[in-house]
């Protein structure tokens, strides 16, 4: 009870509460982790879209071999874009908008640790997205260097080069931002009683993941930065003529591209781990054997950067290194796929919207998982190295892990936002829509690969011609099944539906359930007691 | 929030902060020893 006396202490002391802005003021200088978190998610749906559509150009040039609507330039422009969007401006800002909207309801806290900086973090997300996006119409265009941009080829790209490494700068300092504002929440902003140990495991996953942020974004900021100055400023880094090397650029990305992949994955675990037990009535099973496996993965995606890179010419010492290594990860992802399966075991299950998306996520992340643990062994991967089975292992882990995710925690928590509850029909049918798209996009591209089909090209032999076809048509289904997610959260937003209580799902337990449908504007002024 | 919970927390954000920039520019002299 000390506790409690303490939390109203400290709401005594805090007598400055601001009504709510209205008009743009609101959104211009928002510092209420609600909005900003809702401002993150709608511009992660736009750079979807945005990156949608470059996937949906790529798909149609591959309709056919030969070249029909674009010069490869430009092809190449748009795998790389395509890549850096979804990458920095869709599933990142998403997850993070996640971040921003439940991590202070889940641990007690009654916003970000810095809202002010807050703010700023998202506002720079805009302007390094329009950077991006305009480098298509500089001369020379966008780059074309592939999302990796990998020296020389990048030293020799035009401005649109130069644009997308200062967005890149842009974003990753408002991914750093971030990271320091939620790992500060998460230490400093607990409720009395939320021990971390009682925390749920979005926040915990989330905490691991911006510990992640802070070490590798400086390394990809020290990364383009040395492409700059080689580019412009008489540096050698890269360039073997000037006495460097192009591998030094790929050792530096991938110990930033590393970790970035469960930059991506983690937080969407933790979403999973949220929405698998609701819907089983059930307590998550191992919620310790959770965290510890979360800190595992973060721990050995550090040591196994060259991976990526089996194709460079190293020691078979350090290719078996790096092969042992990779495949370490499969064992405490093991562990959470047990976890959930073992979650779900003699659960009183139902199959809502996002639970439909946390189970397909199980099902089609774990292929991707198992492509990976393929990929891993370097033999194997000299084989199939930028090939189209490594596109279809990291859209099998990136779509249908991350996005899948996201998606599944969309509709669980859509109706604490706004009130109302989604249609449910209608989401149902998204799911299976996407699920049944997806694979008809990616399966196929395992066969590609395997059969030789390299990635970023624009043309290709005949023999690749049918499953090229079937990818492009799963693409556009895939692509079109987005509007209808569209259409059914604008639905939810303009109240058309069934008011949500405040426990919106029978078996959801957490902070942030006993929060009145839709959210006050501000919530938890006075910290709850928890048990 | 409370004074001393923000003071609490900008001493966590500047150690964060520095942790930052020290690993860029830790990067960069890396990226210079060996080339």
């Amino acid at each position: 009870m000390t506790s409690v006396a303490v939390g109203h202490a400290q709401d005594l002391v805090h007598d400055d509460h601001h009504a709510k802005p209205s008009g743009w003021r609101r959104w211009l200088f928002a510092t209420n982790h609600k909005d900003i978190g809702l401002m993150y998610l709608i511009f992660s749906f736009i750079a979807l879209l945005e990156g949608g559509t470059l996937a949906l150009l790529i798909r149609i040039e591959l309709f056919e071999p030969g070249v029909q609507f674009f010069q490869p330039d430009l092809f190449n422009q748009f795998t790389t874009m395509h890549g850096l969007i979804m990458i920095f401006g869709a599933i990142m800002p998403a997850l993070v908008g996640f971040a921003n909207y439940m991590i202070p309801l889940q641990i007690g806290a009654s916003d970000m640790a810095f809202a002010r900086m807050n703010n700023f973090s998202f506002w720079l997300l805009p302007v390094g997205g329009l950077l991006l996006t305009a480098s298509f119409f500089v001369p020379g265009g966008a780059t074309a260097a592939g999302w990796t941009m990998y020296a020389p080829l990048s030293l020799q790209m035009g401005p649109g080069m130069d644009m997308a490494i200062f967005a890149i700068h842009i974003l990753g300092a408002s991914s750093i931002m971030g990271a320091i504002n939620i790992i500060v929440t998460v230490l400093n902003m607990r409720a009395p009683g939320m021990t971390l140990m009682k925390m749920p495991l979005f926040c915990w996953t989330w905490l691991i993941t911006a510990y992640l942020l802070i070490a590798v974004m400086p390394v990809l900021a020290a990364a383009v930065t040395m492409l700059l100055t080689d580019r412009h400023f008489g540096t050698g880094f890269f360039n073997a003529a000037a006495g460097g090397d192009p591998v030094l650029y790929q050792h530096v990305f991938w110990f930033f591209g590393h970790p970035e992949v469960y930059i991506m994955i983690l937080p969407a675990f933790g979403i999973v781990s949220a929405v698998i037990p609701t819907f089983s009535r059930k307590k998550l099973f191992g919620y310790a054997s959770m965290v510890y496996a979360t800190s595992a993965i973060a721990i050995l995606s550090f040591i196994v950067w060259a991976h990526h890179m089996f194709a460079t010419g190293m020691p078979v010492t350090g290719q078996l290194y790096f092969m042992y290594a990779t495949m370490l990860i499969s064992i405490p992802t093991g562990v959470k796929v047990f976890n959930w399966v073992a979650t779900m075991w003699r659960g009183s299950l139902s199959f809502e919207t996002p639970m439909l998306f946390s189970i397909g996520f199980i099902f089609v992340f774990t292929i991707g998982g198992f492509t990976g643990l393929i990929v891993a062994v370097a033999p194997i991967d000299i084989a199939v190295h930028d090939t189209y089975y490594v596109v279809a292992h990291f859209h099998y882990v990136l779509v249908a892990g991350s996005l899948f995710a996201l998606f599944s925690g969309t509709y669980y928590w859509l109706p604490k936002w706004t009130g109302y509850m989604y249609d449910e029909k209608l989401g149902k049918i998204h799911f299976w829509s996407t699920m049944l798209s997806f694979n008809l996009t990616f399966f196929p591209m395992h066969f590609l690969g395997l059969a030789g089909m390299p990635r970023r090209y624009v043309d290709y032999a005949t023999q690749f011609t049918d499953f090229h076809q079937i990818a492009t048509i799963g693409a556009f289904w895939f692509g079109f099944s987005q509007l209808l997610f569209l259409y059914i959260i604008i639905k939810t937003f303009r109240g058309k539906g069934q008011k949500a209580s405040a426990q919106v799902w029978e078996g959801a337990e957490g902070l942030e359930w006993t929060l009145p449908s839709p959210l006050p504007f501000h919530t938890f002024e006075t910290p709850p007691e928890v048990k | 929030m409370t004074p001393e919970q923000r003071s609490k927390n900008r001493r966590a954000g500047l150690i964060l902060a520095v942790v930052v920039l020290l690993l860029f520019f830790w990067t960069i002299g890396k990226g210079l020893k060996i080339v």
